[in-house]
């Protein structure tokens, strides 16, 4: 998985952002430390970014940045859960999880009015993971279980969710990230999820309405 | 639970807990991790695990093993720091070493400090030598050079490098300096600094700096007496 990099100084020149700018943000946790990659040139140590993942972040921070305060804008960014909790019939409305997810998760858990944060987030996986059909709603019982028991573990850190299948059979995993995975032949990874990433996209979705 | 204190005047040794207050003056041994309101140290004290606190005030010598979290620390004596520290205002008038990386909002160094990890802060101020290993990150950084100050990296909004007055014989005697990799902001006001690469919007180079690269935006003045390898504006 080789993404490609950007260095610093191409990015602000791209960008138009200013060596203050980009520490502040830093310094603020809008970008996360991991996307600071060092890596040795001829004119010493430099640093080097993810080039998709930073380019959209610095987008969405300057986009944003004159309707919320960077302490709001940090929060949104932080993989911690936003105090939030939306009643069902709006999730509905908004389109934030689609009605066969939520039924399937009712059929679950019992029927249930309120949602939390956490909550919401298990959803809007399930519901992303099938959306692209990578799995059946079956096997979207691994999802809320792996969520429901480990997830708090992880305690702001960033990890991913892993789908893993061999023979029919398949397990639900999850992750910190930034590790490297490796599986046996006849195994397959279906599914390598970056929570964070749905975490954000998740806040997006929930602070719009 | 009622918050109780802990007080250790003479030899003594404690376990970790819940406290109001925590004072110990004399030997004291602290066994595991501390939540106080307020932290007053006038001896040697030992901690085996982290402190949490409102105010910590250190005036001898003192050890932890873990983590320091506090909204203000005050420390004239010696205090070595095995894990980050987390807090609001950070000054040190004494010796100060932290294993782990520094975070506040304020940080005021006026003795010796040394840090292994990252600094953040909004404000730092520090008149005297420090070492920090990896990154100083801070909106304004203000330095008064007295001794030798020693940073891999820094990057912020507003930095200065200032040579306070500094007698003849001091100057023999003592190298007072500052060495960086690299130093990258917006405005960058530099005096007696070696560097690979400075790198920011307005870039001015005082005396007695080495600088190997200048990379500057907008504005770019050299004093005589400053050694710049290469400059170009981009």
């Amino acid at each position: 998985m080789e993404e490609e990099l950007i260095s610093k100084k191409e990015l602000l020149e791209r960008t138009g952002i200013s060596y203050g700018q980009l520490y502040r943000w830093k310094r603020k946790k809008l970008i996360p430390e991991e996307w600071f990659i060092r890596k040795s040139t001829f004119t010493g140590q430099e640093t080097f970014f993810p080039k998709e993942k930073i380019l959209a972040r610095i987008e969405k921070i300057k986009q944003m940045k004159d309707d919320l305060s960077l302490d709001e804008l940090a929060n949104m960014f932080s993989p911690n859960p936003a105090a939030i909790t939306l009643h069902r019939d709006e999730v509905i409305k908004r389109n934030i999880v689609t009605k066969v997810t939520m039924q399937f998760y009712m059929e679950q858990k019992g029927e249930q009015h309120t949602f939390s944060f956490n909550e919401l987030l298990q959803l809007y996986i399930l519901d992303q993971l099938l959306q692209t059909g990578e799995i059946s709603l079956e096997e979207g019982k691994g999802v809320f279980d792996v969520f429901e028991q480990h997830y708090s573990a992880f305690q702001g850190r960033s990890c991913e969710l892993l789908f893993v299948r061999k023979m029919g059979i398949s397990i639900c995993l999850l992750v910190a990230s930034g590790n490297d995975v490796y599986v046996e032949e006849k195994a397959k990874i279906i599914v390598r999820l970056h929570v964070p990433t749905c975490v954000e996209q998740l806040k997006l979705l929930v602070s719009e309405g | 639970m009622e918050r109780r204190d802990l007080v250790i005047s003479g030899a003594g040794s404690a376990s970790g807990g819940l406290y109001n207050l925590v004072k110990i003056s004399g030997t004291g041994k602290v066994h595991g991790d501390i939540d106080c309101h307020d932290m007053s140290i006038h001896g040697t004290v030992t901690m085996e695990g982290s402190v949490k606190a409102k105010a910590v005030h250190i005036s001898g010598k003192a050890r932890m093993t873990g983590a320091l979290k506090t909204e203000h620390a005050v420390i004239r004596g010696s205090v070595r720091i095995g894990g980050d520290v987390q807090c609001k205002q950070f000054d040190c008038h004494g010796s100060a070493n932290v294993d782990g990386n520094l975070s506040a909002d304020e940080v005021h160094i006026h003795g010796e400090t040394v840090i292994e990890g990252d600094c953040d802060a909004e404000q730092f101020k520090a008149k005297g030598g420090f070492t920090i290993g990896g990154l100083l990150n801070a909106g304004n950084i203000q330095i008064k050079l007295f001794g030798h100050c020693q940073v891999k990296e820094i990057g912020g909004e507003r930095i200065e490098v200032k040579q306070q007055g500094v007698t003849f014989l001091k100057k023999l005697l003592f190298h007072t300096g500052l060495t960086a990799e690299s130093i990258e902001g917006d405005e960058i006001y530099l005096e007696h600094t070696s560097a690979k690469a400075v790198r920011g919007n307005r870039v001015t180079i005082g005396p007695g700096c080495d600088i190997e690269v200048v990379e500057y935006q907008s504005e770019f003045q050299c004093d005589p007496e400053a050694k710049v390898g290469t400059y170009k504006k981009v």
